[in-house]
């Protein structure tokens, strides 16, 4: 049931895809690191619209520049609902290549961080919709460079946090786009290390943007505090003042394989109704 | 053996070609996919092919709007193995191609969608229940058993003409309608083919006996419903489906058809004794004789606490009036008796370490008595002696490795008896559209029991799949 981890992934971008910064806290001369790190973390699991419509496309890409590629379909709805405890509903339907086309996945995220998503698998294949368990935290995410708790289970309270410096960023220059992002953008240095003993990683030194509190840039560590993956974030400014994440780059350091994840087509407060959310519509797949 | 891998590798070759220059433009509202597949397995020990399978399946969904969408899918497929085996010949014209059942048609149907209602014409299959290598609930469309249970259930499920409506009066709570004025059985590969079953190769040697002994057969038509004639016969099916507060469950019911139909012997002129080949004409017929199923199934997602990750599932089918044979080993009796079945499975699906997740089903079948005047219970499809108790385990491995281009599964399903099927496979993406799989099936013990009686038709496969 490895089509569990695109699950995953998908519904952990639904997290990062809701750094929407538009009426949210912003960092302040003076603030802590700790203080600083639940804005960002605010950022990722607000959802400001009440609804999220998007084309994405993954790449995965070999050293060798080898390229396989995924294109899904997402749609997410807002609850936030103190009744049930659901934050927010997620449809996910890949449409290529032709060996995932019809896989979707439903999600339901709780409000509570440290109760896990449940979450539905329509496998097309065997024309049946299956209940499917979380992948380990450490898990790949459907092969990409992205961690399971990279994309959806790592809380505020994993972590401690310190600013270890103000720097203008060196810029990003992304080889897949052949643009360079940020340069000279006022950051925050923040070194976030995990609470949890004997993890995949030590540290990671994240970039944050002054001005939004949204994180642009990650440099990961591995056990031996070796610099083990990057991680890389574009926002565009949207209608309503939202920032949504378009552009997600993640490297491995050590195999040079790499993760870019975009997405387009992008609606917000579209009017979509919660019943779109449930095994009534995954049973509506064809493939 | 070299010659016919050169075929299987000319194959690969046309495909990989055609994965460079396939693409199909579609317009917003009609969306047109499809797989070429070729499927070569080979027996384990001998030198001998099981299947050189080459299907064509395309599937057209059109969307005239948001509430009407159409949907075909058609499926062809020529299995050349009736060609390069001679064994294999008697019954190439009942196999080698996909007229048998009928079913080139896979799916052909319209979807009248809105909020509370979608409904769903055409010829469809319906799926109950979601449990790993076995069959608790999933009974409402026939199975085509030609490959025994080594295929797929989306392409070996008989897809039937029907009428399904899913009215949801609650958010999460859906319940589901069935109409079937169709019938089809399940079809059970004939004697000669790769995976014919015990039983069919015991009858086929009782009949032969008798024909040399200078008996006559008398072959009756098979008794099969016919609801396009007579509504009586149709079939019907109720689900309801709710999620309350995590739990998921469901309430089945269907009145339908034993689906593999019970087998008929009688003598004519009635018997004073023995039967006599010089006096007696043996008769034989197949009757589809109707049940009720009463069914349920339950998942939970443990979200919290020590044992967050784990999906507990359950899946229970009482099914009343199953045909039932009886006798001693190989020999039946009498003519089959109606009993009732209770069967189910647990499932216990659980990620492990890095990258590894684990499915562990405990799985029972229950027959309401163990015997029947005097004789043993016999198991349909090798008449062999049948425990009145039947467990099974099955547990399903996977991991991934190369950023999930290279997957490997294995799934190991052992019945009590000793009885074993193990199924290794490994998926490799060569392309975006195009993988290649390789595996085994293995199967161990008795010729009584389900997986013993192929216990020699081990076999090894590869296939390709190009997707488009």
């Amino acid at each position: 049931m490895k089509c569990s981890k695109w699950v995953f992934l998908v519904c952990g971008l639904a997290l990062v895809l809701a750094q929407l910064a538009s009426a949210i806290d912003k960092p302040y001369e003076g603030i802590s690191a700790d203080e600083l790190m639940r804005i960002k973390y605010y950022i990722k699991h607000t959802k400001f619209a009440k609804d999220y419509q998007s084309t994405g496309h993954v790449w995965l890409i070999t050293k060798r520049g080898f390229k396989r590629h995924r294109k899904f379909l997402r749609s997410r709805i807002t609850l936030n609902r103190e009744s049930d405890g659901i934050d927010y509903k997620d449809m996910v339907v890949f449409t290529e290549p032709g060996n995932v086309k019809g896989l979707a996945i439903l999600t339901w995220t709780y409000i509570d961080p440290k109760k896990e998503q449940d979450a539905w698998l329509w496998l097309p294949s065997l024309r049946k919709i299956r209940r499917i368990s979380q992948s380990q935290a450490d898990d790949s995410f459907m092969g990409t460079d992205f961690t399971t708790e990279e994309i959806t289970l790592r809380r505020w309270e994993d972590e401690t946090y310190e600013i270890i410096g103000n720097e203008k960023f060196k810029g990003y220059h992304s080889e897949f786009t052949g643009k360079t992002y940020y340069e000279g953008l006022d950051c925050y240095l923040v070194e976030a290390k995990p609470k949890r003993k004997d993890w995949y990683y030590s540290k990671r030194i994240v970039w944050i943007d002054k001005n939004t509190g949204a994180s642009i840039y990650d440099e990961i560590y591995d056990p031996l505090e070796r610099k083990a993956r990057t991680l890389f974030r574009e926002y565009q400014e949207y209608q309503k003042g939202y920032l949504p994440q378009t552009l997600l780059e993640c490297k491995n350091v050590k195999t040079g394989h790499k993760t870019i994840i975009t997405f387009d087509e992008i609606k917000f407060d579209s009017g979509l109704k919660e019943g779109l959310f449930t095994e009534k519509t995954l049973m509506r797949s064809k493939w | 053996m070299k010659r016919r891998f050169s075929k299987f590798f000319t194959f690969c070759v046309v495909v990989l070609m055609a994965s460079s220059v396939y693409g199909i433009d579609v317009s917003e509202n009609v969306t047109i996919s499809g797989v070429l597949k070729n499927e070569t397995a080979s027996h384990l020990k001998l030198d001998e092919f099981m299947k050189i399978e080459n299907t064509v399946q395309v599937g057209v969904e059109y969307r005239p709007a948001d509430y009407l969408h159409l949907f075909g899918l058609f499926r062809f497929f020529y299995d050349g193995v009736f060609d390069a085996e001679k064994q294999y010949e008697p019954v190439k014209s009942e196999l080698y191609r996909t007229d048998v059942t009928n079913d080139w048609l896979r799916e052909l149907y319209v979807d009248l969608l809105s909020d509370r209602l979608d409904v769903r014409l055409g010829r469809q299959q319906v799926v109950w229940g979601t449990a790993d290598g076995v069959k608790v609930l999933d009974a409402v469309n026939p199975t085509d058993m030609r490959e025994f249970t080594l295929d797929d259930y989306a392409d070996s499920r008989i897809p039937l003409w029907m009428v399904k409506l899913e009215y949801a009066p609650t958010l999460n709570g859906s319940f589901q309608f069935l109409f079937i004025p169709d019938f089809q059985a399940n079809y059970i590969a004939p004697v000669g083919a790769p995976f014919a079953y015990r039983a069919s190769q015991l009858g086929q040697a009782n009949v032969v006996n008798w024909l040399m002994a200078g008996g006559s057969v008398s072959f009756n038509e098979d008794v099969k419903p016919d609801p396009w004639k007579d509504l009586s016969d149709t079939t019907i099916g109720f689900r309801w489906l709710d999620v309350l507060g995590g739990f998921e469950y469901t309430l089945n019911f269907l009145y339908s058809y034993y689906l593999s139909g019970a087998n008929y012997s009688w003598w004519e002129p009635a018997l004073m004794g023995p039967p006599n080949p010089f006096v007696n004409t043996l008769n034989l017929q197949k009757r589809y004789e109707r049940i009720y199923l009463y069914g349920a199934s339950f998942t939970k997602a443990l979200t919290e606490g020590p044992l967050s990750g784990l999906t507990i599932r359950g899946e229970f089918a009482y099914i009343q009036d199953v045909p039932t044979y009886y006798g001693t080993d190989g020999q039946v009796a009498g003519p089959p008796v109606k009993l009732d079945n209770f069967n189910y499975v647990l499932g216990f699906d659980k990620s492990l370490v890095t990258n590894w997740s684990a499915s562990l089903q405990f799985i029972q079948f229950i027959t309401s008595k163990d015997s029947y005047q005097g004789n043993e219970l016999l198991f349909g499809p090798t008449l062999g002696p049948m425990d009145q108790v039947t467990t099974m385990l099955s547990l399903k491995l996977s991991t991934d490795f190369m950023h999930e281009r290279l997957k490997p599964e294995v799934l190991v399903i052992y019945g009590l008896d000793n009885d074993w099927k193990i199924s290794p496979k490994v998926q490799f993406e060569i392309l975006d559209s195009l993988v290649a799989v390789a595996g085994l099936h293995i199967f161990e013990g008795e010729p009584q029991n389900l997986y013993g009686q192929f216990d020699e038709r081990d076999e090894m496969f590869v296939e390709l799949k190009f997707g488009f």
